[in-house]
């Protein structure tokens, strides 16, 4: 049951850890949606109550969603917690006992010695004991396959200090640490989703699979006009990066608590590019249509849009030459065009709901579904990333990797090759 | 509402829910706290001049209100109507602003030189910038 090899539960659970992730994303992004970050103004206490006990009444407007962020927060690192130590096998429980006493020891040490640090030693002995109590529990398997284990240990480090900074938010005031809290998030989940993977059976199956058969070189299609396995994969790269890029300055702009800097789109105040020298600012704050007196917007606001704009420009068009490359050179029946062809169309949904966050005035859902999808944007983006490494080798070189080391292949059907691509998905 | 450096003023909640009290100043300390029960009363105060200090409510984000800080004791609210008066005021020159915030936001509000000498009268005009 808790194997770590050919474990479909381990699949299972990876995923819906992954999942409970992107949950937590959505509720994250509905608390800065509806400015309720500091609705409750203790952590990690819930309006001096324990969080896990607060009276249903306190429920209420912004403090809805920021209570139930930090309860499906502590889901998610229990989960993390119990996915490391399955990873990791009986190896992890040595660490993992030493690390949770020390959590709980030092919990204990600010508690008592930095009165204004109390609520770090509160959460720190909280999670500690969680920690110790995934070392007591009594399973024995082995570690999984490398580098499972290592990234699992990464998964539990990031869960924790991302639970501290969202606690560190609310008790020292700073936007900032949200802004970084929301991009380490989706660096998160992209992180589970790389756990899910690699430890489904597909993933071992196209391990196992190297070095492939000896390719034939095919050179009859469309020559001359492809590029290349490294081509391809710095494409997937660029694009990704570019998505991350894009998402920091979204962050940015979501975590200036000013509303909409730029109210129009397509165009930014009637023009193609907005003004923004101070009398055109003034004028645009005076026309702002605004009910809740939010912070008046500034010119580095809009610039800041008008960069999202132009970036978001840019990802369309390289995702839409990813589909249409990887479509030449490794056709239809080829996953990695599948999911490259998918992407394009993510990112399309993507642009549509960033247009329509603005055409509805900032509304908190679909700010927050844009928040969303971008996350399943940019984790799309990685998988692409990780198939297009596996799966993309050029032919001189799998031919070599080949000549030394022939295998039967498990692979019968036709080769996707073209030109000097092969895929082995 | 106008208070004085180091004044205590009083936050009331006067409703039968939970409302957090959340004051953004640029230049005082930022505070926030709760107050979960009906008729809470907390004192507070800010130690430097600042105008506007705002204060919000984040568990209903159609909630706020703008406190003004000031090094001396002269200062009012207008009524609806624009009308103002501060009394008190010895005889000299002063400098008087009017401040809206819609209109001036972080900037001064206009201002008007003026020499009091018993009841004296000061109009401004603020206009909304169209
Ligand atoms: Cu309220």
């Amino acid at each position: 049951m808790t194997r770590t090899t050919e474990n479909p539960w381990l699949a299972r659970f990876a995923l819906a850890t992954a999942f409970a992730s992107l949950v937590l994303i959505c509720v994250g992004g509905l608390v800065t949606s509806h400015d309720a970050g500091m609705a409750v103004p203790d952590w990690p206490t819930s309006y001096g109550h324990s969080m896990f006990a607060l009276p249903f009444q306190f429920w209420r407007g912004g403090a809805f969603f920021e209570h139930t962020h930090r309860l499906w927060a502590s889901l998610v690192g229990l989960l993390v917690v119990a996915l490391t130590r399955w990873l990791n096998g009986r190896a992890a429980r040595r660490p993992l006992a030493i690390i949770g006493l020390m959590e709980v020891l030092a919990g204990f040490v600010i508690f008592f010695l930095w009165p204004n640090l109390k609520a770090t030693g509160h959460f720190l002995t909280g999670i500690g004991g969680v920690v110790l109590l995934a070392a007591w529990v009594w399973a024995q398997n082995e570690p999984a396959e490398r580098p499972l284990p290592q990234l699992g240990w990464l998964a539990f480090a990031l869960v924790q200090f991302q639970g501290l900074l969202g606690g560190l938010r609310v008790v020292l005031f700073k936007d900032q640490i949200g802004i970084f809290h929301a991009a380490l998030a989706q660096l998160f989940f992209v992180l589970l989703c790389v756990i899910a993977l690699f430890t489904t059976q597909w993933w071992r199956k196209l391990k196992r699979l190297f070095p492939p058969r000896p390719v034939p070189r095919f050179d009859g299609f469309r020559a001359g006009s492809e590029i290349g396995a490294p081509k391809l994969r710095g494409l997937f790269l660029a694009a990704t990066a570019l998505i991350f890029l894009q998402l920091i300055v979204g962050a940015t702009m979501r975590h200036q608590h000013a509303g909409l800097a730029i109210p129009d789109f397509p165009t930014a105040y009637g023009r193609l590019w907005p003004a923004t020298d101070a009398d055109s600012i003034a004028r645009y704050n005076q026309e702002r249509v605004e009910a809740t007196g939010v912070n008046p917007i500034t010119a580095f606001q809009i610039v800041l849009q008008m960069v999202h704009r132009v970036i978001a420009g840019a990802i369309v068009c390289l995702a839409a030459l990813g589909a249409w490359l990887t479509r030449g050179q490794l056709r239809w029946q080829n996953p990695l065009s599948k999911i490259s062809l998918a992407w394009f169309g993510l990112i399309m949904f993507q642009t549509i709901l960033g247009a329509a966050t603005i055409w509805t005035g900032k509304s908190a859902n679909m700010a927050t579904a844009h928040v969303a999808c971008g996350a399943v944007s940019l984790m799309t983006g990685a998988m692409l990333i990780l198939l297009s490494l596996r799966g993309l080798v050029p032919v001189e070189r799998q031919a070599r990797a080949a000549g030394e080391k022939t295998k039967p292949s498990e692979f019968a059907a036709e080769p996707a090759v073209v030109h000097d691509v092969r895929c082995r998905l | 509402m106008g208070v004085m450096v180091n004044q205590k003023f009083k936050i009331k909640n006067s409703d039968a829910t939970l409302h957090n009290v959340h004051a953004t100043p640029k230049i005082n300390t930022e505070f926030n706290f709760a107050q979960p029960v009906k008729e809470q009363v907390n004192e507070k105060s800010f130690d430097k001049p600042e105008v506007p200090v705002r204060f919000m409510c984040n568990v209903h984000a159609w909630m706020f209100a703008y406190v003004g800080v000031f090094d001396h004791p002269y200062f009012a609210v207008t009524d609806k109507e624009g009308n103002f008066k501060i009394s008190g005021v010895p005889n000299g020159k002063y400098t008087v602003e009017a401040y809206h915030v819609k209109t001036h936001r972080d900037g001064p509000g206009v201002s008007k030189e003026i020499t009091v000498n018993g009841d004296t009268k000061a109009d401004f005009t603020i206009e909304l910038k169209k």
